[in-house]
C-alpha cells in the first residue's frame, strides 16, 4: 500500500504483541476471562454466582479502584505508560490502549444500526453486552426501559 | 437562531465570523503509517469494485483511500507546523453476528509545560506540537513498537461484515455518504480522529475526577496536572469550572445531566449558529395554570414524533380501572377514555413498551409517559417493532399538571345550551428562547448522563443537540463531512483549545 503521505512502520510483531496484551481493569473481587486476544472484564453476580459483564456502575467502581492504585505505569506489565522528558523541560507520556476511544455498533431488531463511541475498550465491550444498547440513533447509551 | 430576533441576528453574525475564521487558510499535513502485514488490512489484495467515489480496486487500497480522504478533510480544517502522525492498522476486534467493535483511535502521546502552551495542562501530542511549533517526540527513543512516538493510534475491525461479525454489513468504503444500511467508515473515522486530535478530555479520569501526576505515571488525589479541556468546562450547578473543582466535584459534574457547558468562545458562537431551538409540547386548555410549553424526550421505539403539528387531545386512564400504570390490557372504560387520544400514563411497575403497546391496542394515537421522579425528561428505552404510535416522556411535574388539567377540563362535545370543551390539546413545536444542546447562555453542553455511561461521558457533545453533531457519542447516520457551523461544532471546539 503506497500513499502520498504514508510511511511504513517497522516492528509489526512487537506491535501485535502489545495489542494482544491489552491492559485489564480488574479488582480483587472480579475474576477475569480471556477470550482469544481480547481480555474482557467480567464480574461474578452476587446473587447467581455466575460471571457476567459489568454494569456501568460496576465499571465505574472498578475505574475508581484502578485510579487509587494507578499505576499508569503498572496497569499492565506488557503495555505500560511510558514517561518522556523533552530537552526543553516539557514532560510527556506515551499512553496505552486504555485511553483510546472505541466505536461499537449493534444491529437493532428493526435492522437499523446503532453506533456509539466510548473512551475505553472495557466500556465499549461492556456496552455491547447490554440489552439496552440497541436504541434509535440520537439516544443516550443507557436509556431506562421502565 | 432561526428566529428574527436582534439577538439571533447578532449571534449569527458572530458565528459567521467564526465560520470564516475556521475555514480560512488552514494547513496541516497528516501522515498515515500502516502497521499491517503484507496481504492483510491495508494490503488486502481482494479485488473489489469502485464504490461511491472511491476508485480503488482492491480492498486494501479502498481502505487507505478512505483514510486519506478523511485525513485530507482534517488537513483542510486545522493547521499545524508539525506533521501529524497516525499509526493505522486493521485487526480482529470483538464481534458477534449482530454487534461489533468497529475500531478505536486516540491520542497516543501527551505533553505538558512546553513553550507557548498553557502551563500545567496535559495536551495531546498533535496539539502540543502545533502550539510548541515542532514535534516534541522528535529524538525520543521508540518504545519498541515502531509507533511509540506517533500522535494518534488507530485500529479498525478487519472482519466487519464477515460471518460472525455483524454479518453482511461491512464498512461502506465510499466517500459519497450513501452508506445505506452499511457502516459509514468516513464518518466513523472522522469522529475517531477528532478524538485523537483533541476532542477528548484526555488524561483526567471522569470516573474519579483525578488528574495524572506531572510524571505521567499515576493518578493523584486532588492534585496533578489538569487536562487542557478543563479551562472550558463549566458546571452550571456549582458554578465552577473543572479547574477549580475537587476530584469529588468533578466526579459529580461528570454525571450532572445538561449542566456541564463548554465556555470556549468559538464553540459558543458556533452553537448559536448551529443548534436549533428546544422542541417542546405546546398545551392549550381552559384548565387554569396548565397552558404552556412542556419539555419531552422521545422513545427508542414506535413512530418518531414530528417536529411540529397537532399531537392530540390528552386523556387519563380512569382511576377505577386499577390500571393507571398501563401495565395491563385496558378495560372498556379505559379504552373509551384514550381512544383517538394521547394517553397520559405514569411511569412504573412495567416497561415503557408494555404501557405504550397496551395504549396502542386500546386505540390511543400517542402516549406521554409521566415520570415518577423529579428531573429533566430522559428518553424512553426499549424495543418493540409492533409499536407504531409515537411516545415521549414528560417530567413528573408536567405529568401532575397535565393529568390534573385533563380531570378539570375534560374534552366534551357541546350541545344546545351546554358549551363543549376541547379538553387539553397538545401540539408539537419549539421554544425559541432555549437552544437544544446548549445552556441558558447558549453555551453547548457536554455529555454527562446519569448514571455515567462508562467511557462515553464528557468527551462528547450532549445528545440533546439538534441537529446531530459529529462529536456526539452516537455516530448518527445523518452526519455529513462538514466540521464547522452552521452544520457542526467540531472545529470551533478545537479552535478553543488551541488548534
Amino acid at each position: 500500500m503506497v500513499d502520498k503521505k504514508m510511511t511504513p512502520f517497522p516492528g509489526l510483531g512487537l506491535a501485535m504483541a502489545a495489542l494482544m496484551a491489552l491492559p485489564l481493569q480488574v479488582s480483587a473481587q472480579t475474576p477475569t476471562e480471556q477470550a482469544g486476544s481480547d481480555k474482557l472484564t467480567v464480574v461474578r453476580d452476587a446473587e447467581t454466582g455466575q460471571l457476567r459483564a459489568p454494569t456501568a456502575a460496576e465499571l465505574d467502581a472498578m475505574q475508581l479502584r484502578a485510579d487509587r492504585n494507578l499505576s499508569l505505569g503498572t496497569r499492565a506489565a506488557t503495555q505500560a505508560n511510558l514517561p518522556k522528558v523533552h530537552g526543553s523541560g516539557a514532560r510527556g507520556v506515551r499512553v496505552t490502549d486504555d485511553l483510546v476511544g472505541y466505536s461499537v455498533v449493534v444491529r437493532n431488531a428493526d435492522g437499523s444500526l446503532s453506533k456509539r463511541c466510548f473512551e475505553s475498550k472495557a466500556a465499549a465491550e461492556a456496552a455491547l453486552k447490554r440489552p439496552d444498547f440497541a436504541v434509535r440513533p440520537s439516544f443516550s447509551a443507557k436509556l431506562e426501559t421502565e | 437562531m432561526r428566529s428574527n430576533s436582534p439577538k439571533s441576528i447578532t449571534l449569527t453574525a458572530l458565528a459567521g465570523a467564526c465560520l470564516l475564521a475556521c475555514l480560512g487558510a488552514q494547513a496541516a499535513t497528516i501522515v498515515i503509517s500502516s502497521r499491517d502485514a503484507p496481504g492483510v488490512g491495508f494490503n488486502d489484495p481482494t479485488v473489489v469494485a469502485p464504490v461511491g467515489g472511491n476508485p480503488k480496486t482492491t480492498l486494501g487500497e479502498q481502505r487507505m483511500f478512505v483514510y486519506r480522504h478523511v485525513a485530507d478533510l482534517w488537513e483542510a480544517a486545522i493547521s499545524s507546523p508539525a506533521t501529524i502522525t497516525v499509526s493505522a492498522g486493521w485487526e480482529a476486534l470483538t464481534c458477534t453476528a449482530s454487534s461489533a467493535t468497529l475500531g478505536s483511535a486516540g491520542a497516543w502521546n501527551f505533553w505538558h509545560d512546553f513553550s507557548n502552551g498553557t502551563p500545567n495542562r496535559w495536551y495531546p501530542q498533535a496539539l502540543a506540537n502545533k502550539i510548541y511549533g515542532s514535534d516534541l517526540s522528535a529524538g525520543q527513543p521508540d518504545d519498541g513498537s515502531g509507533y511509540g512516538n506517533v500522535d494518534i493510534k488507530t485500529q479498525f475491525n478487519i472482519n466487519l461484515g464477515n460471518t460472525g461479525c455483524l454479518d453482511g454489513l461491512p464498512f461502506y468504503l465510499g466517500v459519497d455518504g450513501n452508506a445505506g444500511s452499511k457502516v459509514n467508515f468516513v464518518t466513523t473515522l472522522l469522529h475517531e480522529l477528532g478524538h485523537g486530535l483533541g476532542f477528548a478530555i484526555g488524561l483526567t479520569s471522569t470516573a474519579s475526577g483525578r488528574h495524572v501526576n506531572a510524571e505521567g505515571s499515576a493518578y493523584v488525589t486532588d492534585g496533578g496536572v489538569p487536562s487542557f479541556w478543563e479551562d472550558f468546562m463549566f458546571d452550571n450547578t456549582v458554578n465552577k469550572s473543572w479547574l477549580n473543582m475537587t476530584d469529588a466535584e468533578r466526579t459529580a459534574s461528570a454525571i450532572n445531566p445538561l449542566k456541564l457547558a463548554w465556555t470556549g468562545v468559538n464553540a459558543v458562537a458556533g452553537a448559536l449558529a448551529t443548534l436549533k431551538p428546544t422542541p417542546v409540547i405546546n398545551v392549550v386548555t381552559t384548565a387554569p395554570g396548565a397552558t404552556g410549553k412542556y419539555d419531552y424526550a422521545t422513545a427508542s421505539f414506535g413512530a418518531a414524533l414530528p417536529a411540529s403539528g397537532n399531537l392530540g387531545t390528552l386523556a387519563n386512564i380512569p382511576a377505577a380501572s386499577n390500571n393507571e400504570l398501563g401495565c395491563n390490557a385496558f378495560d372498556a372504560a379505559s379504552r373509551a377514555a384514550v381512544f383517538g387520544k394521547v394517553a397520559l400514563i405514569s411511569r412504573g411497575t412495567c416497561g415503557f413498551v408494555v404501557k405504550v403497546k397496551n395504549a396502542q391496542n386500546a386505540g390511543a394515537t400517542a402516549v406521554l409517559i409521566k415520570d415518577n421522579a423529579p428531573g429533566a425528561p430522559a428518553g424512553l428505552g426499549g424495543s418493540d417493532p409492533t409499536i407504531t404510535i409515537p411516545s415521549a416522556r414528560i417530567t413528573q411535574a408536567a405529568g401532575v399538571t397535565l393529568s390534573a388539567a385533563v380531570a378539570a377540563a375534560p374534552a366534551k362535545v357541546g350541545s344546545r345550551g351546554t358549551p363543549g370543551n376541547p379538553g387539553v390539546v397538545a401540539s408539537l413545536g419549539t421554544d425559541p428562547t432555549r437552544i437544544a444542546g446548549a445552556d441558558a447562555l447558549g453555551r453547548p453542553l457536554l455529555y454527562t448522563p446519569n448514571p455515567r455511561i462508562a467511557g462515553s461521558s464528557v468527551s462528547h457533545w450532549d445528545v440533546s443537540a439538534t441537529p446531530n453533531l459529529l462529536m456526539e457519542p452516537n455516530i448518527n447516520s445523518d452526519l455529513t463531512k462538514t466540521l464547522v457551523p452552521p452544520k457542526d461544532l467540531t472545529v470551533p471546539l478545537l479552535k478553543d483549545v488551541g488548534w
